[in-house]
């Protein structure tokens, strides 16, 4: 079982491109499974997965980084046990700290994890905005990053996409960084391109 | 900067329309509801993180989300043709904003866009949950 996780702050995007990317494993023929976690007692991005089939568990009402943190582990473990897929998409809440996910999947001792992949979802459209307020935790997203992908490209101007690309290596130089909208067929990122290595 | 704290609201909002509406006064309603709350929001000099929401009825859906006041809401989809009522599930998660702000913003925004849309709305919120004052470093 692998582990994909989009981290990014709330509203960049980060449901529309699970979505995307776990149609296009289910395409494939693999078992996909996917977490979200919503800090809002009522969630929505679980309400539209479920509307559209998704195999999907909800952690609601915390992140899982703090509040929700046993939560991820016992959950994984049982999504591993009941269903046995072969990849597992985890959505945390666009307000927790992705750094604290590997705490986290320590309550999970028994599970067999094949590999890790984080996805940060960058949104150039308010990232000046967010840094000037929220610096910390917009970084702790791009912190563990395997990979940058910068969203909204057809909204976002070229100098808004040229910003959203120096920021990201101001704090991560040798950090691959693509610009994509996930919304088109033409301008969507394939997963299997953004992380060759899956198996 | 001081750090802000993320008072997440969590709410479904019941609404009926007028029987000689159109079908599209869905996506307008909504539409129109979330800016008003955008708009709100931003006066209370808080951080939108984002106000989404999402209703369904049987294979259709409504969707709307909403980052920026400063940006267009998006809204996707609609429910079929002569649905009278409709239960949007929704969230405003804001930086900066009190949950009972972020109630009175979600009340007076239901008001406005239903006189618009000539729709009535009312609101049940979830109970508070925990506010969240991550500053990560």
């Amino acid at each position: 079982m692998q582990l994909i996780v989009l981290t990014g702050f709330l509203g960049s995007g980060k449901t529309t491109a699970l979505l995307s990317f776990a149609r296009e494993l289910s395409g494939s023929g693999a078992k996909v499974a996917i977490i979200v976690n919503e800090i809002g007692d009522i969630g929505i991005d679980n309400l539209l997965l479920k509307q559209l089939g998704a195999n999907m568990w909800e952690l609601l009402g915390g992140c899982i980084c703090c509040t929700l943190v046993a939560d991820l582990g016992t959950t994984l473990s049982k999504i591993s046990a009941d269903y046995a897929p072969d990849y597992v998409f985890l959505e945390p809440s666009g307000a927790s700290n992705p750094g604290r996910i590997p705490d986290a999947l320590q309550y999970s001792k028994d599970l067999q994890l094949l590999r890790i992949s984080w996805l940060a979802i960058v949104d150039p459209l308010r990232l000046e905005e967010l840094v000037t307020v929220l610096e910390p935790l917009m970084e702790s997203h791009l912190r563990v990053a395997d990979i940058a992908i910068i969203t909204k490209k057809d909204e976002a101007t070229p100098e808004q996409i040229e910003a959203a690309r120096k920021w990201i290596a101001s704090l991560r130089p040798e950090l691959p960084c693509v610009a994509v909208d996930m919304k088109s067929e033409t301008g969507r990122a394939s997963l299997r391109e953004l992380i060759p290595c899956l198996s | 900067m001081p750090q802000l704290s993320l008072d997440p609201f969590a709410a479904k909002v019941y609404w009926r329309r007028e029987s000689d509406s159109p079908d599209e006064i869905w996506p307008e309603l909504i539409r129109t509801f979330v800016e008003n709350i955008a708009r709100k929001v931003q006066s209370h000099k808080a951080v939108i993180g984002h106000i989404k929401g999402f209703a369904c009825c049987g294979d259709h859906a409504l969707r709307v989300n909403c980052v920026s006041a400063a940006l267009p809401v998006d809204v996707e989809g609609n429910l079929p043709p002569g649905t009278p009522e409709m239960i949007l599930d929704m969230v405003v998660l804001a930086y900066g904003l009190a949950w009972d702000d972020a109630n009175s913003a979600v009340e007076t925004a239901i008001e406005q866009a239903g006189q618009a849309c000539n729709c009535h709305g009312r609101l049940q919120p979830s109970p508070r949950g925990h506010s969240h004052t991550h500053d990560h470093k």
